[in-house]
């Protein structure tokens, strides 16, 4: 008898009081009706390439949209994404280096998150994963950063009073104990993929037919940035820019550079080798994943390192054919400004940095980051 | 035409029909897999990032090697051809390996009806009908979404790109940029290059070498002034160097078998 009551409490206690970790279909009550996601975009971008693992869905964008605010992410709960990536900063921090939840500092910059859906060859400044999903990863169990475990995060996930069902929502899951790190970051980087320019950035405008929105200063540093003196008959030479950053919609699905912010003289000698610790190249050290300028006035400070605080830092230092030598920085780098008949380059002027930064400032959409759509939901 | 005609007619009509469909027809042949490697050497030998090289006693090394074909070919002794690739990006630069040796870039091409054909035909560059297009016409992960070879300047793509440099007056420092970047409608070169590949199951692949020091031996056997030109992408309306540059892929590739 008594063996009997045993038996009869332990089934009740199955049923009333299932551990998170139990499977009993606890979610099957909500409604799971999954509704494609349209990306906005401006019509002369491409598509953003979605992985087939991971179609983008309207209750998968809100989540990853809570995730990447709630700092429910982080060990103690006092940081989330959007600690180091807001939107005032273009999803930047506008700081050199970020702090984490410990209060020690990083070694880089946080970078802009606009467009990062485009980017295919590498995330983080030296490239070291492949998809957002990935990405979303790192930063949580980052000893400098969020310092979690994973483990620990998923359990706070499958007790909260919300999230069960939002991943419901998203993701079909019958129980909470379905949730796991790999569909939270899915949710993320859904939520990262629409983080698309506006299209109503002043070079916007003009790329798509205003060509007389530019005043003189900032036509002649489009024509600097893009080498384009011959098209608009002017005599004002190739700063050598778009050949990192590009001379089309200016994406940031870029390459990885030696921009000779530090002199060094030999591989062993920089502070960062960033890619190189990648690609175990020696000759990769130095390099860095060159970003997008879209935005570039609202994300200082500039560099992986953050050392750059204004535009004009920047362009003192590229005007000037940068710190180092062939090759340890990149040999284009030497080649801004007008040929000076033996091989070299004369340094850029006064006006012409001017110019490129009143360019520069043309990329800046306003639009993108008071778009009600990405901002913090809580 | 009579009642007993038309049925008759309808009949020979559809029994030549059949035997059209049955006559030898080019997708009655056997189709396979070609494996394409294209390399890149110096002189001979795998291209290798950033070593010491001397061109015309000059010491010079390279950073960067890169280009765009088109419509790689292959033609048949009788005048037909099978145009394998469309566009392809070729990046001798190295990459994810732990060695600054040029990567191989090896293609393999489905469909490819089994035959021996007598020669290959490149285009460098980006053909004119696709250049007329800009990086953001494509998807993302398309060859020619590459933003940093286009020029707008140019409204063409960056067909190749040569960097590097040199130690133009020899005291031992590489104080010369080089940065060959050829564009343009007008640079567009069309090669074919006489070879027997044959296309059956099996075959080895077809190995593309392209040398990038060849690159700078112009016609007459000269080398190339790099003191003089240095650098070739600024001005849409001079490409004297870049064409004679990019003429140089004819004797620079060398197709085998």
């Amino acid at each position: 008898m008594t063996g009997l009551l045993g038996t009869v409490i332990l089934i009740d206690a199955c049923k009333e009081n299932p551990t998170p970790n139990e499977p009993d279909g606890d979610l099957l009550d909500i409604t799971y009706d999954p509704q494609p996601y349209t990306i906005i975009k401006p019509a002369n971008f491409p598509d953003v390439p979605v992985p087939d693992s991971n179609k983008m869905t309207v209750a998968g964008v809100q989540l990853g949209r809570r995730l990447f605010y709630d700092p429910i992410l982080s060990a103690d709960s006092t940081m989330s994404c959007a600690t180091c990536h807001l939107p005032k900063g273009s999803f930047s921090d506008n700081l050199a280096v970020s702090k984490g939840i410990d209060g020690i500092a990083g070694r880089r910059s946080a970078m802009p998150l606009l467009n990062v859906g485009y980017v295919t060859n590498g995330l983080f400044w030296d490239g070291r994963v492949q998809t957002l999903e990935q990405q979303a990863l790192r930063p949580v169990e980052d000893p400098i950063e969020m310092h979690a475990m994973w483990p620990n995060i998923i359990e706070k996930l499958k007790k909260h009073p919300t999230y069960p069902t939002l991943f419901r929502k998203a993701f079909g899951i019958e129980d909470r104990a379905e949730i796991t790190r790999d569909i939270a970051v899915k949710a993320i980087a859904q939520f990262e993929r629409i983080l698309i320019s506006s299209g109503a950035s002043k070079y916007d405008r003009f790329k798509a037919g205003e060509t007389t929105l530019f005043d003189d200063e900032e036509l002649d540093g489009f024509v600097l940035y893009a080498a384009e003196s011959t098209n608009y008959g002017l005599n004002l030479p190739d700063a050598q820019c778009s050949h990192c950053h590009g001379s089309d919609l200016l994406l940031g699905n870029h390459n990885y550079f030696s921009n000779g912010i530090d002199s060094v003289g030999t591989y062993n000698d920089y502070k960062d080798i960033g890619r190189g610790a990648v690609t175990l190249k020696q000759s990769d050290n130095g390099k860095f994943r060159t970003p997008s300028l879209r935005n570039i006035a609202l994300s200082a400070p500039y560099m992986h390192d953050g050392r750059f605080q204004t535009l004009e830092q920047v362009l003192e230092h590229y005007g000037n054919h940068g710190k180092s030598v062939f090759p340890y920085q990149d040999v284009l780098i030497q080649q801004a400004g007008f040929p000076t008949g033996n091989g070299q380059n004369a340094k850029l002027t006064a006006y012409h940095k001017k110019a490129i930064i009143r360019f520069l400032q043309t990329l800046t959409d306003t639009e993108f980051v008071n778009n009600p759509d990405i901002q913090n939901p809580f | 035409m009579s009642n007993i005609m038309k049925p008759l007619l309808f009949a020979l009509l559809l029994l030549a029909l059949s035997i059209t469909a049955c006559g030898p027809k080019e997708n009655d042949t056997p189709k396979t897999s070609l494996n394409v490697t294209f390399q890149a050497t110096y002189d001979g030998a795998r291209f290798v990032n950033l070593k010491n090289y001397t061109l015309g006693g000059i010491p010079v090394q390279f950073s960067r090697f890169d280009m765009y074909i088109s419509d790689l070919t292959l033609l048949k002794a009788d005048g037909s051809e099978i145009r394998v690739a469309d566009v392809d990006f070729l990046d001798f630069s190295p990459d994810i390996a732990s060695s600054d040796m040029s990567p191989l870039v090896q293609r393999t091409f489905q469909n490819i009806p089994e035959g021996e054909y007598a020669s290959l035909r490149i285009g460098y560059g980006v053909k004119p009908d696709l250049n007329q297009k800009r990086p953001s016409n494509f998807a993302i992960d398309h060859p020619l979404n590459n933003e940093s070879h286009y020029w707008s300047g140019w409204q063409s793509y960056i067909f190749t790109k040569i960097e590097g440099a040199a130690d133009a007056d020899n005291n031992g420092s590489l104080e010369l940029g080089l940065t060959y970047h050829f564009g343009s409608d007008a640079v567009y070169k069309t090669f074919k290059f006489d070879q027997t590949i044959h296309v059956h199951p099996g075959e080895p692949s077809v190995q593309v070498d392209i040398d990038l020091k060849k690159m700078f031996v112009m016609p007459d056997g000269s080398l190339y002034d790099i003191k003089a030109n240095n650098a070739t992408h600024s001005d849409p309306n001079n490409v004297t160097v870049a064409q004679a540059l990019s003429s140089n892929f004819e004797r620079a590739t060398a197709v085998n078998q």
